[in-house]
């Protein structure tokens, strides 16, 4: 059935709920209590920093993917999350759009860890210990896959770093990006596929394991 | 398929790799590291001006002092107040007008909504009406299915299928409330509703209201301001990739008479049998239907099957229920589950076969882009391995090439989901037969022959069904040899297109080969060569 068929047939009511269910599962987040985020920017924009606080949690998850995907070091990763959160709150008059707070929320947190980054690079000249794999993956595998992941455009790998470092959802994702959900999987097939390509290429075999 | 399979293993290979963990954040010791950033925000936010240098001792002094304790104390007080007050379902407080409207409408007697669904090129995609009247009587329809309460039956025609279906009433007719007129109908709407008014855009006799309904819609009403009756509502639905949009609807309140509630069963309809109980007749079943024949009578004693079900027989009034085997932690279905392909069929009629497949709106689809074979809109089954892909081109021809009742979605807070009222209508299907033999023409008994993968073609829509056997062998969609060799596979659905087999003998190495469908009822050109060799293990 599609959308249209269901909303107008008695299946709407039904599936609502158990949309609803779905959604608590996954989220743990209470759908009457979880306000609506606009709402949030604005009572935070009032002097609000419980809103504030909410809002940060809300997209802590999201800012430490982004952060990782420049810094590839966990622990760095949320420390940039924490201090994006401390910027933004110093500009919070800044945000433009209440309704792309995520959005503008990751610009901030692509800058701080290109920040951190740089800072790295200039007083750590030997090569940086996070920098290597994780010794918990440490094989073959993950690292190839590590040099396919740092072969795409920092978009196309912050994109895979959202997707799978803490599994966000097509939704979290498109607000994280600014992009509609069916461009957020069209940009994730795509840089898939690139991956693969990649993988084949560097003797890999075909990607199936 | 081959592509599918390496994007699973992909997604394996990329978790493994950058796994990161779900992390909570603790705004509380954040705050603790940030005070003098909140102190600072605060301060600019009351429109204060805070002396940056000496900030932090002046804070341990205000912090440390009695006044600022009972202060701060009257503070939280206060903060509880507002935060009780407003984390609770959230109702716009300023729109006192809009309880108007709300009571306006429930008291409506009789409320004719016209809609129209635009797709995104203009295209109009749907229209459909409904009427309420006196709050019990319900009348919805579209080009392809008509829905009456008359108040104590319901009566449900599907009309590309000629196909009647009676059942008892639901009562008020809430519970057909679409969606979209939820708004008009109760004030204690959660999902983050919010309701505002536009003063700029209404004039003295219409009000205009901007309606932000979670994540389901969004739009603007026109009220008319004398009587607070919701006139006209356009918006757009968030939902669907690639399809209509933008909708629009509009409101009548003239008097409707009862004819139009009147339950009356065209002649060209077959009639479905109504289904006397909703009992559940077993506790962890999640699938619930009943098998009828083309003329609407139960088919008692019929095998029922469905991808990650177990398999079920129907009872004498041709009802089944199916349960769901525990493979992981959770014992229920969810969306991920779906879309579902459910077949039911008498051993003794090889070839006649019921068959649907039950879709869930909220099933993640991916949109192909066209250098992709498989271009077009995928749905897949995703809990472990991908069961039933769905590749879908026109979303209108497959609704109305998918055979049977795909049932009814009901999930309450203390029950899982599941899926009841799926009728399933027996039909002419198809079968293939075919011999085994080895690499000296000689044929092989005792021979296993099952479906590995089944693809039926739906106009231009396919549908890709694997694991069609599940833990145990029950289903035709698997067959051993005879003393000749001869096997035959049965009760396949009319519309099969392709399928790939598999078989296997002792002694030999196992086989695999992919059939198309000439179009016939029965294949029987299929004619799999066995090698001797290394004997396959193959489990079950």
């Amino acid at each position: 059935m599609d959308f249209f068929a269901v909303i107008f047939s008695p299946k709407a009511y039904y599936i609502l709920e158990a949309d609803q269910q779905d959604f608590q599962k996954k989220t743990g987040l209470d759908f009457v209590t979880d306000k609506l985020e606009t709402e949030l920017v604005e009572l935070a924009l009032n002097g609000s920093v419980d809103s504030f606080g909410r809002l940060c949690s809300r997209y802590y998850n999201s800012m430490v993917a982004v952060a990782y995907s420049v810094l590839t070091d966990h622990h760095l990763a949320q420390d940039a999350a924490q201090e994006t959160f401390a910027r933004a709150l110093k500009n919070l008059e800044k945000l433009k759009r209440k309704q792309s707070f995520a959005l503008w929320l990751a610009g901030i947190c692509r800058n701080v860890a290109l920040d951190m980054a740089k800072a790295k690079s200039r007083h750590v000249n030997i090569e940086d210990q996070s920098q290597l794999p994780d010794t918990r993956t440490q094989n073959s595998d993950s690292h190839a896959v590590r040099h396919a992941i740092d072969n795409l455009s920092p978009s196309e790998k912050e994109l895979i770093v959202l997707r799978y470092y803490n599994r966000l959802s097509h939704q979290q994702m498109s607000a994280v990006l600014g992009l509609s959900k069916p461009a957020v999987n069209n940009r994730l097939i795509r840089a898939r596929r690139k991956m693969a390509k990649y993988l084949q290429r560097n003797g890999f075999g075909q990607v199936q394991l | 398929m081959n592509e599918q399979r390496n994007r699973k293993s992909l997604d394996d290979l990329i978790s493994r790799t950058i796994d990161g963990e779900i992390l909570e954040f603790d705004f509380n010791t954040w705050k603790k590291h940030h005070q003098h950033d909140i102190h600072e925000f605060k301060a600019r936010t009351q429109g204060q001006r805070v002396d940056t240098p000496k900030a932090s001792d002046l804070w341990r002094t205000i912090i440390k002092s009695k006044i600022t304790k009972l202060a701060a104390a009257a503070v939280v007080i206060l903060a509880l107040l507002i935060g009780i007050h407003q984390f609770g379902p959230y109702i716009d407080l300023t729109s006192t007008a809009w309880a108007r409207v709300v009571k306006a409408f429930n008291e409506a007697t009789d409320i004719h909504v016209v809609k129209r669904s635009v797709a995104m090129e203009g295209r109009i995609t749907r229209e459909s009406e409904s009427w309420i009247s006196n709050q019990t009587l319900y009348r919805a329809e579209t080009h392809h299915w008509c829905i009456i309460d008359d108040g104590r039956e319901v009566l449900t025609l599907y009309k590309d299928h000629k196909i009647a279906h009676v059942r008892e009433s639901r009562g008020p007719y809430w519970d057909y409330t679409p969606l979209i007129l939820k708004v008009f109908r109760d004030n204690e709407f959660g999902n983050g509703t919010a309701i505002t008014r536009l003063p700029q855009e209404g004039n003295d006799e219409v009000h205009v209201y901007q309606i932000y309904f979670g994540d389901y819609w969004q739009g603007k009403a026109w009220v008319d301001a004398a009587s607070n009756l919701p006139m006209r509502v356009a918006g757009l639905e968030n939902e669907g990739v690639g399809q209509g949009k933008e909708f629009e609807m509009a409101f009548a309140y003239e008097p409707i008479p009862d004819e139009r509630f009147k339950i009356v069963i065209p002649p060209y309809c077959r009639e479905l049998p109504r289904i006397v109980s909703r009992e559940r007749p077993e506790e962890r079943a999640v699938l619930f239907g009943t098998v009828v024949d083309e003329q609407g009578y139960p088919v008692a004693g019929a095998l029922v099957r469905a991808s990650y079900a177990e398999y079920g027989r129907t009872d004498e009034n041709g009802r089944f229920a199916l349960a769901v085997p525990p493979s992981d932690a959770s014992n229920s279905l969810s969306p991920r589950d779906f879309p579902m392909f459910v077949w039911a069929f008498e051993e003794n009629e090889p070839y006649r076969v019921a068959w649907t497949i039950i879709r869930h709106r909220r099933n993640e689809r991916r949109l192909l882009e066209e250098d992709d074979p498989d271009y077009g809109v995928l749905e897949l089954t995703e809990r472990g391995v991908e069961l039933v892909k769905l590749v879908i081109r026109d979303e209108d021809e497959l609704n109305q090439s998918i055979a049977g009742n795909t049932g009814e979605f009901f999930s309450d807070l203390h029950a899982d989901l599941q899926v009841q009222d799926i009728v399933l209508v027996m039909e002419q299907g198809s079968a293939i037969t075919g011999w085994v033999n080895n690499s000296f023409g000689e044929p092989i008994v005792n021979a296993s022959v099952g479906i590995e993968e089944l693809q039926l073609q739906l106009g231009g829509n396919r549908i890709t069904v694997s694991k069609l056997l599940g833990h145990d062998l029950k289903g035709n969609f698997f067959a051993v040899t005879d003393d000749e060799g001869n096997y035959s596979l049965r009760n396949l659905p009319a519309c099969w297109k392709r399928v790939r087999l598999k078989a296997v003998a002792p002694g030999h190495r196992a086989v695999e080969a992919e059939f198309e469908s000439d179009g016939d009822i029965v294949t029987d050109s299929c004619a799999l060569p066995l090698l001797e060799g290394v004997e396959d293990v193959v489990f079950f």
